[in-house]
């Protein structure tokens, strides 16, 4: 046990001193595995390994990452922000709303950690700030769209999730709708509010010629249309449950195809690039997974569950107390670890004490995917600013980014306070739902 | 040695390729998949081992290009504001010491692993398809080598201080 209680804090120590997640866990499983078994500790983590590489469900992410990619190099992605930016520039705040909206659309490629951040990134912050909008809004609005692929379906994590916790993806892809989509509609009306209140201020007249509206129903017509019917293919299939995560994620990826094809977009430079991509990140998800799987696995042979059950029990925590106390593990782990390794961790050590305490694992699955998201987007250590930081323009800075942020944390909290009363948001559309 | 390192990447970089035209394959076998279920009613056998053979393989393959890339994640907000030598120290070490070891090992198991089911012309049992397993065996274990190939190659030149940002994180 001994051994167990000293997994993690090894863990945060290489984490720390800026050793890739994957190699870290697989350094700490390492040592844990040769405590415990000694010369047959290889074939031990080679196990750990193979089974992490032979998840059929885990297919389904190569897949979604291709279809993100394909989507944003062939420019079908900036279409869309251009259409979003022509419907919206009348409302207040419409800039902003438009970017909200593109990070809740391209939530499709979420797997790709910063990716849908990036890229509706570099469109949005030159366009917003042209705009007048202040960095600190640019910033949080960025981040926080770029988040919300955690939350709108197909989400890659919930995909994990499911898989992890032998639940049915569909299911708890259902259930995360409704919560998704409060979360969504808070932050545009927060942002709509905001540019009701404090307007932003162009430097100069920047508005674009207003087009006459059979213009705008015509390129309305031919972008977002088709990239709604595609999405609404993969997720109809998937939620009415003939398709498998595998096979959805497979239309999508043809269905992107097919769309850059119908755009004239399509290359084969372009394919390429998205192969690439598609490859570089998959491997990078995956081999977490691989070398998670390794760490949970010697975590639980040194007797790591037992430590956590016996904790538990002492507490004496009523399944409330239990809840808040998971929530709050996973929100801690979120600091110091990806999405990836934060649900591997965290999934196969708290889905015993959520089922033989009868709690809904829809429920609670919806709940902890709020908070990796929260994480994922709350100072000092939030991977959302790390990413922006990356495409910002000099003069945004750290401050203003960390208090940009701040109003987006408080409208997930109260999304995640919304669910915690009222299950029924997360539990009424899988009921709903043939096929469960 | 800078040959050999450039040969290591050069192998990385091939396996890449290769995982590269691998997700075609799985995209085309799963679309198939479909169409033959929902369209023609005739379901494959073969689709639910090719779809884990496939990714396994795309991701096995493509890690040591992504560690050339510096693609895999990491948090270095505390470690950015280490002195740059020590930074290198820890890395290069860690590398060299810990990880490719760790690896090395799982690449020992794995080649043994793939001759074994070589030996005994294994197959999945419990696929109706029934496919050797060897070769996809032999994918992970050629997968796990460059890999710890890679890891060694990227301590010394860590260490080395060859190149002029090694921490550059890529978005």
């Amino acid at each position: 046990m001994t051994i167990a209680a000293l997994m993690f804090p090894a863990l945060f120590v290489l984490v720390l001193a800026g050793i890739p997640i994957a190699f870290s866990l697989a350094i700490v499983s390492a040592a844990a595995g040769l405590a415990k078994f000694g010369a047959f500790a290889p074939a031990q983590l080679y196990g750990a390994f193979y089974s992490a590489s032979t998840n059929f469900i885990l297919a389904a992410i190569p897949m979604f990452v291709l279809m993100g990619a394909i989507l944003e190099r062939s420019g079908i992605a900036e279409r869309l922000f251009r259409v979003m930016q022509i419907w919206m520039t009348r409302l207040p705040g419409g800039l902003a709303v438009a970017t909200i909206a593109m990070g809740a659309v391209f939530a499709a490629a979420a797997g790709v950690v910063g990716a849908v951040e990036v890229m509706i990134g570099m469109m949005a912050i030159p366009a917003m700030q042209r705009g007048g909008y202040r960095n600190s809004q640019i910033a949080g609005t960025i981040c926080a769209g770029g988040s919300l692929g955690t939350m709108i379906p197909p989400s890659v994590i919930a995909v994990m999730y499911a898989s992890l916790a032998q639940m049915s993806v569909g299911e708890l892809l259902a259930g995360m709708m409704l919560p998704g989509l409060l979360m969504v509609g808070l932050f545009i009306v927060y942002l709509i509010i905001q540019g009701v209140v404090a307007p932003p201020q162009p430097s100069a007249d920047v508005r674009e010629p207003e087009l006459p509206l059979i213009e705008k129903l015509h390129i309305t017509i031919t972008s977002l249309l088709p990239i709604c019917a595609l999405i609404f293919a993969v997720l109809g299939s998937l939620l009415a449950g003939i398709a498998s995560p595998t096979e959805a994620a497979s239309v999508g990826a043809v269905g992107a195809t097919l769309l850059s094809i119908f755009y004239r977009r399509f290359s084969l430079p372009m394919l390429i690039e998205s192969l690439k991509i598609t490859v570089r990140i998959s491997a990078m998800i995956l081999l977490i997974v691989a070398a998670g799987t390794m760490f949970m696995g010697t975590f639980a042979a040194n007797g790591g569950a037992r430590m956590i059950r016996s904790f538990v029990e002492a507490a004496g925590l009523g399944d409330t107390g239990m809840i808040i106390f998971f929530l709050l593990i996973v929100l801690l782990l979120g600091f110091v670890l990806d999405w990836t390794a934060n649900v591997l961790i965290a999934v196969p050590l708290f889905t015993p004490f959520i089922r033989s305490a009868g709690i809904d694992p829809v429920w609670f699955g919806t709940m902890m995917i709020i908070v990796i998201q929260t994480s994922y987007l709350t100072p000092p250590m939030a991977s959302s600013i790390f990413y922006l930081k990356s495409i910002a323009p000099p003069d945004m800075t750290y401050g203003q980014m960390c208090r940009g942020v701040v109003p987006f944390i408080l409208l997930q909290l109260l999304t995640l306070l919304a669910v915690a009363l009222f299950p029924a948001l997360s539990t009424w559309l899988p009921g709903q739902i043939v096929g469960f | 040695m800078t040959r050999l390192f450039n040969l290591v990447d050069a192998f990385s970089q091939v396996l890449s390729r290769i995982a590269q035209f691998v997700t075609v394959v799985l995209v085309i076998s799963m679309i198939y998949e479909v169409v033959a279920r929902y369209v023609f009613g005739a379901p494959t056998i073969w689709a639910f081992d090719i779809s884990y053979m496939c990714t396994g393989t795309l991701f096995v393959l493509g890690a040591a290009h992504a560690l050339k890339q510096d693609a895999h994640v990491r948090i270095d907000f505390l470690a950015q504001k280490m002195p740059v030598g020590l930074r290198r120290k820890i890395e290069g070490f860690v590398f060299i010491l810990l990880v490719s070891p760790i690896f090395a090992a799982l690449s020992k198991f794995a080649i043994e692993r793939a001759w074994r089911a070589w030996e005994t012309s294994e197959v999945e049992s419990v696929s109706p398809w029934a496919p050797l397993m060897w070769p996809f065996f032999a994918i992970l274990a050629i997968g796990l080598v460059s890999l710890t190939l890679q890891q060694i190659v990227h301590g010394l030149r860590v260490l080395r201080g060859d190149e002029d940002q090694p921490f550059k994180l890529e978005a």
